[in-house]
């Protein structure tokens, strides 16, 4: 029985990778334990058969050696990614190198590694960059309306001090003749800085593309990067999703954007606290002629004095939050002609939840 | 002679509550101010108020024209002027109405006190 000496044994049990070795004509010879694992196959399922029974496609291959031997170069030094078939009949992507083993005829050794995970998280983390895109035009958005309004107020005073001024001088028979074009500039100037901040408020309002879109589906998108938040606060989370939901007209990557916002202040409002079952629910329904995505924390909940500041721009209960979070997802989900809200949990914890029309074909 | 029309001004920043309520009463007219829609309420239904300028985004989660609905159902038809700092938003949500005008903040004085004598005139 050839690989039956304990070295080379040892050397196939310990391998992390899948080690499968192949004769000249590309019949599986030994098939290690991390191969087993991989393609789902006993040892003993597959020695001897064509190595071609690992790989999908129904193409016919051309089995002889001379192709063999080309495959094999193709592979040989660096390795190239392709996709793997398991025994139970699913794809998976793979890394596979494979070397020419000493001696005639030749036999071949592969070593395949499978990508998985290295693709779920590289998925993630292209998701994650373009949600961080959207999040920071959104913020600059948020902050520039926030800073509109807040500069606006001001003016506006200025300009109606000014004009009344103006006004009450007018009723003056001996009133100094240049005040009057002094406060007429004053009101002048003030209008023109708000027409800047209004030409402002035009040009960051953040454009929006819709599309019909499954709720839930928007939802298990971001499942990876929920999971990874709730792991690195060490909160436990669940996903309630409802069935048969209708669609909606939505921005798919805002409202992503919404609900990565609300989860995360979720897993976050638990800070160093010792609250027993840190738990946060994302839960998907249909409510009437709408649809419910609400976020369920059992933390210590929103503080009474906060709550009716909790949307506006610029507050915020963390130390370094830019206090734009909530506002940018209000806007987000107003724009969509929903409403976002919160709602105290019982007994303790917070409850937001964001509700968007259905679909206008939706049953 | 034309009677001094009464207003009730709602306004929850200071500032300009204090320099609009200056702006109207050079203009000539009374004016009572509110900080917010509950005050304004209460002011209302006292009675004697002409018309209502108010800034169309309010504490809380009332909006001038929700505030003006409110006022309306209370005390019968009211005039009224809402006054915003972002005149796209605000026009979506306003229904269009004889008895309601929208103008953008700041608002210029001459077209402010024009709009509010026609408003009375009406």
């Amino acid at each position: 029985v050839p690989y039956s000496s304990p070295e080379l044994r040892s050397l196939l049990d310990a391998a992390i990778d899948a080690v499968v070795v192949l004769d000249c004509n590309g019949r599986i010879e030994a098939f290690s334990p991390a191969a087993q694992g991989l393609f789902g196959y006993a040892s003993d399922e597959v020695l001897g058969r064509h190595f071609t029974v690992l790989l999908p496609g129904d193409r016919p291959r051309r089995r002889d050696a001379r192709a063999l031997e080309h495959g094999v170069r193709r592979l040989m030094a660096r390795g190239r990614e392709l996709e793997g078939l398991r025994h139970d009949g699913t794809v998976f992507p793979a890394f596979a190198s494979v070397a020419r083993m000493a001696g005639a005829p030749p036999r071949y050794v592969a070593f395949i590694r499978d990508l998985t995970e290295r693709r779920h998280s590289q998925r993630n983390q292209e998701l994650l960059e373009r949600l961080m895109r959207m999040t920071r035009l959104a913020t600059v958005g948020e902050m520039a309306a926030g800073v509109a309004h807040e500069l606006n107020q001001p003016l506006t005073a200025i300009a109606n001090y000014a004009q009344a001024g103006d006004r009450l001088l007018a009723a003056v028979a001996d009133a100094p003749p240049d005040v009057r074009g002094v406060l007429q500039r004053i009101t002048a100037q003030a209008v023109r800085a708000a027409d800047v901040i209004q030409r402002l408020r035009a040009l960051v309002s953040p454009p929006s593309s819709r599309e019909l879109t499954d709720v839930n589906l928007l939802i298990e998108e971001v499942g990876g990067l929920i999971r990874s938040d709730a792991q690195a606060h060490q909160v436990s989370y669940r996903l309630e999703l409802g069935r048969d939901l209708p669609t909606i007209e939505a921005d798919r990557v805002q409202l992503q954007q919404v609900l990565l916002n609300l989860f995360h202040n979720a897993v976050e409002s638990f800070g160093n606290g010792a609250f027993t079952g840190r738990e946060v629910v994302v839960h998907s329904a249909r409510a009437g002629s709408e649809l419910e995505i609400c976020v369920t924390d059992n933390g210590p909940g929103v503080s009474a004095a906060m709550v009716p500041r909790l949307f506006h721009p610029f507050s915020t209960s963390k130390t370094g939050g830019t206090g734009l979070g909530l506002a940018v997802s209000q806007t987000i989900v107003r724009a969509h002609q929903g409403s976002l809200t919160h709602i105290p949990n019982r007994p303790t914890g917070a409850i937001f939840c964001i509700r968007l029309p259905l679909a206008s074909n939706a049953p | 002679v034309r009677p001094v029309p009464h207003i009730l001004l709602v306004e929850d920043d200071p500032a300009v509550s204090d320099a609009t309520r200056m702006l109207l009463m050079a203009g000539g007219c009374r004016v009572s101010t509110a900080a917010g829609a509950h005050e304004a309420e209460r002011i209302a239904a006292a009675g004697g108020i002409d018309a209502v300028v108010t800034d169309y985004l309010l504490e809380g989660d009332c909006s001038g024209v929700q505030m003006v609905d409110r006022l309306r159902h209370r005390c019968g038809a009211l005039k009224a002027i809402m006054i915003t700092g972002d005149p796209s938003a605000a026009a979506r949500e306003l229904r269009r109405d004889q008895h309601t005008r929208l103008l953008s903040k700041p608002v210029r004085a001459e077209e402010f006190l024009s709009v509010l004598r026609e408003l009375l005139d009406d």
